[in-house]
């Protein structure tokens, strides 16, 4: 009987989606063979003690024993099928326990009635007469029974379903973590840019046997470049004038790699160079610039950068020739960053577009209010 | 050797060209900033050798390769800055690659195996088919227009006919004659998407517009455009199997 309510659990755990995400089943095993153990062993102390008395047959005792332990079995096979032992939270425990026992007297009653009722039945049918003790002492006691065998049935459930969800909770847990760290690691290659870098190296190395100068200089700008990228803070803010800086030892890199394939202009006002933004937001509008105007086009290509201060906000444009926007077009991760990025610092405030003109090129604007501090 | 240098960005050529130039056995008789400038040439001027950068405008380095047919094909050698994950899929000893930067002795025992492999007639074969491997089923063919080169796009080819040494591409309103043979082209192209329906010719899949059975077996086929073929019983099962029927 224990058996057969294992197999309850074990198919409740199934349909049970919290149950589900257990990754084994072997508590509920342990749970049915220590419930079984305990019956054996009690039925055989209860058959041993009438099978020396002759006067009684032996079915008699095994019957009695059966009824009980077959509505227990019963019982608690209908416990396990109802929700509640996976739906009610575990914790805390008393809330647990409080939740369980308040249907005892109830399903004490039930019992008394089902168990006697049989057993009488039964006893009966075979025209053998069923003598038990007088019901004043009977019902407390046999309720009282029925109760203990439930504490220690709630008992040994709750053990054995806090170390189901205690599983579940690591498992979910190291997910979490396993899925933070690849998140980490995503963040840390694009700031490397692999292509970038490799392709800047191999320009070093090649103008090495031609300029040891400028491939000196390449590699400083390099150097710069990626501490830079390394030591920025998303949440940090520089002055538009850092932020240009850095910008130019980007373009400075992709020209000599790109050398004779582009020309670039700068026009950046006076008044928005002490303008704070967000550290390096501008590199990847820079770079979609390059991978899409410069990169993919076989002939010579320019690319504007124009920052200025116009009706108390500073105005960022970055515009390339040799690209059209499809009308397929989606943002990439890049720009959707630089939106956040804005977003989290100026909300709807700073804008972020995007557009492609007629003469063949694409423009990335971004606008934004003047800080206070710096107007 | 004749070798050609093909590489969008000028620093990665000039490297080329010092090493190059140093080899006694080595002639630089092209270099190319993109794909097609490149496939043109090639075409043209059979190099023994070409070192192919994979990133590259237009048609990039391993696109390129897959065009060539098989057994006709340069010393292909692909060279790279980050497509590292994609080349080292390509067995080393069947078709060498470059990773950016790479030094002189690395650059040597490449060249060494080139010459190993000069008169060899499986290297630019498996260098062709590792490339169509990285590239899938080629969705642009390179065809002559003119006195150069263009690209179409394959899903506007309706069918391929072998003639002698050449394969006719028929799109709806143009033919191309190209010097390839049809198993090639078809392994090119995706034999899901060109079926054979005899000996000598292949229709794509998308253009079929209805079979009617004649006897023993054989079938007439439409295409979309009117055009009647005939589709040999040999080759009925695989169409069906391809189309369902």
């Amino acid at each position: 009987m224990a058996q057969s309510s294992l197999s309850m659990a074990t198919s409740e755990l199934q349909q049970n989606p919290a149950a589900l995400a257990s990754l084994s089943h072997s508590p509920l095993i342990v749970l049915g063979v220590l419930w079984a153990t305990l019956w054996t062993l009690i039925s055989a102390s209860e058959i041993s003690g009438y099978i020396h008395d002759p006067s009684v047959p032996v079915w008699q005792p095994v019957a009695l024993l059966l009824i009980s332990t077959g509505t227990i079995a019963a019982w608690l096979t209908v416990e396990l099928r109802s929700t509640r032992y996976f739906e009610v939270p575990l914790d805390p425990p008393l809330s647990w326990f409080h939740h369980q026992l308040r249907r005892l007297p109830l399903l004490a009653l039930c019992y008394l009635v089902i168990v006697f009722g049989v057993r009488h039945g039964l006893f009966a049918l075979a025209g053998a007469p069923y003598r038990h003790a007088p019901w004043r002492i009977l019902v407390p006691f046999e309720s009282a029974k029925a109760s203990l065998f439930y504490c220690l049935w709630l008992g040994l459930t709750y053990g054995t379903l806090s170390q189901i969800r205690s599983r579940e909770q690591t498992a979910q847990l190291n997910l979490v973590q396993k899925a933070l760290v690849e998140a980490q690691l995503a963040r840390l290659r694009a700031q490397l840019r692999p292509h970038f870098l490799f392709n800047t190296l191999n320009t070093v190395s090649s103008l090495m046997h031609s300029d040891v100068g400028r491939a000196d200089r390449l590699l400083t700008q390099l150097g710069d470049l990626l501490r830079a990228s390394l030591g920025a803070d998303e949440t940090d803010t520089v002055p538009l004038r850092e932020e240009m800086r850095l910008l130019r030892l980007y373009a400075q890199i992709m020209e000599e790699r790109f050398s004779g394939r582009v020309s670039m202009d700068w026009q950046i006002g006076e008044a928005a160079l002490p303008v704070r933004v967000p550290t390096m937001l501008l590199q990847p509008l820079l770079e979609n610039a390059f991978k899409y105007g410069v990169e993919r086009s076989v002939g010579a290509q320019h690319i504007h950068v124009g920052a200025n201060c116009h009706q108390r906000r500073l105005h960022i444009k970055i515009r390339n020739t040799g690209s059209v926007l499809h009308s397929q077009w989606r943002e990439g991760i890049g720009l959707a960053n630089c939106r956040e990025r804005l977003r989290v610092l100026h909300g709807d405030r700073a804008t972020l577009t995007v557009s492609g003109d007629a003469a063949g090129g694409v423009e990335a604007a971004i606008s934004l209010p003047l800080e206070p501090s710096s107007t | 050797m004749r070798a050609f240098i093909v590489d969008d960005e000028a620093p990665a050529r000039a490297k080329l060209r010092l090493w190059l130039t140093k080899q006694s056995d080595v002639e630089i008789t092209g270099e190319y900033a993109d794909g097609l400038n490149a496939a043109q040439a090639i075409i043209a001027d059979s190099p023994d050798v070409v070192f192919l950068d994979v990133q590259m405008p237009g048609l990039d380095g391993l696109e390129l390769a897959a065009q060539f047919e098989s057994d006709d094909a340069p010393l292909f050698v692909f060279v790279t800055a980050y497509d590292a994950h994609a080349l080292a899929a390509f067995d080393l000893n069947a078709v060498d690659y470059l990773l950016k930067p790479y030094d002189e002795e690395r650059f040597g025992r490449a060249l060494d195996r080139l010459r190993e492999r000069r008169h060899s007639a499986v290297y630019p074969a498996s260098a062709v088919r590792a490339a169509r491997l990285q590239t899938g089923i080629s969705e642009r063919l390179l065809v002559p227009a003119g006195e150069g080169l263009r690209l179409i796009d394959t899903s506007l080819i309706h069918l391929l006919e072998a003639d002698d040494n050449y394969v006719r591409v028929h799109t709806a309103d143009r033919q191309y004659l190209l010097r390839r043979t049809l198993r090639d082209l078809l392994q090119q192209l995706g034999e899901q998407r060109f079926v054979r329906i005899h000996k000598s010719a292949a229709v794509n899949i998308a253009e079929i517009d209805a079979l009617t059975p004649l006897f023993k077996g054989d079938y007439e086929l439409r295409l979309r455009s009117g055009k009647l073929l005939r589709l040999s019983r040999r080759y009925t099962s695989e169409l069906f199997a391809l189309t369902g029927r």
